[in-house]
């Protein structure tokens, strides 16, 4: 199976104050596709987890065409890109209903040691991806600038925000996010939002998030002893 | 290709990976490989990048001998085909 889909109705759980679909509910949707197709493909459990080698996300972006909304059925597909050394990339794309494209993303996801917490090579572990080149990819994550910021408050990570890798889930930085931008951008649908992992996020840590108002950018920062994460969103 | 035509891209290469280094002077003698200048998540990225752009591999174990710019255009320079 080079592309795997899911079918979703979206519930009240699902959508936000607007009835929207939730960035976070977005995420994870691309994240459990991700894992499943994985799992397809023959580097599931037993090969990774299961050996003490943790699926991480080291950048993603998304490009927002229309957020689907409440009670709307969409789909969900997924598909590898040829492997990186120690990147995996990973393509997206959310459709209505009618089969327009309402969100395409990607993501560069990486395997962790559990214990070193250091990106390994797949290859030296007998772990295999067979990348898909599907033609019509969207474009890889970037990195992008840092932004001057106009304000900054401390952020103490807390245990519903964790995952089973012991750090805060990549989906949960956009709950972060949204917490912290005006009321009036919140009405807004962005067209692009880029994330990169640059740290793990432990239970209790408190760093200090940064915040840059450039609108219709916005960009965020968030640093302990270490940088943690960027994100940049674009209305 | 000359070794001034791939420093040039491979510093291109950099500036577009790390948007931060945009604007500073990278020489063959500037070590790369350091959180100082770009982390390990970073430096991945750039040879990631290099070996679409140039079309060649480096091996994995190569990468811990990678430490300068140097070190990185002479990697590419010696898997080019001549």
């Amino acid at each position: 199976m080079n592309i795997y889909q899911a079918q979703y109705h979206l519930h009240n759980k699902d959508t936000d104050y607007y009835r929207r679909l939730r960035w976070d509910t977005m995420f994870t949707m691309f994240q459990e596709a991700s894992i499943a197709h994985t799992e397809l493909l023959g580097a599931g459990r037993e090969k990774t987890l299961d050996r003490g080698f943790l699926w991480v996300i080291a950048l993603q972006q998304v490009s927002i065409r229309r957020l689907p909304e409440y009670d709307e059925h969409i789909t969900v597909e997924s598909w590898a890109g040829r492997t990186m050394h120690v990147f995996f990339p990973r393509y997206y794309r959310m459709k209505d209903e009618t089969g327009e494209v309402l969100v395409e993303g990607s993501a560069l996801w990486g395997l962790m040691d559990q214990k070193t917490r250091k990106l390994i090579f797949p290859e030296e572990e007998g772990i295999e991806i067979q990348g898909f080149v599907r033609g019509d990819e969207p474009p890889l994550p970037r990195s992008f600038r840092n932004l001057p910021c106009s304000r900054s408050q401390p952020f103490t990570v807390p245990f519903s925000y964790l995952d089973l890798n012991g750090h805060m889930n990549n989906t949960r930085y956009f709950d972060l996010a949204q917490d912290l931008l005006p009321k009036e951008t919140l009405k807004k649908t962005p067209k692009k939002i880029s994330i990169e992992y640059s740290g793990e996020a432990h239970w209790n840590e408190t760093m200090t998030v940064s915040v840059a108002e450039a609108d219709p950018i916005y960009f965020l920062i968030g640093e302990s002893d270490r940088r943690i994460f960027r994100m940049l969103i674009e209305y | 290709m000359t070794r001034q035509e791939i420093l040039e891209q491979t510093k291109d290469v950099i500036f577009e990976c790390v948007p931060e280094l945009e604007g500073t002077e990278l020489r063959e003698d500037t070590v790369i490989n350091t959180d100082a200048a770009i982390d390990s998540m970073g430096f991945t990225l750039v040879i990631c990048r290099l070996e679409a752009r140039f079309d060649v591999r480096i091996p994995n174990r190569q990468w811990q001998k990678l430490s300068t710019l140097g070190d990185v255009v002479d990697a590419i320079e010696k898997r080019l085909p001549r």
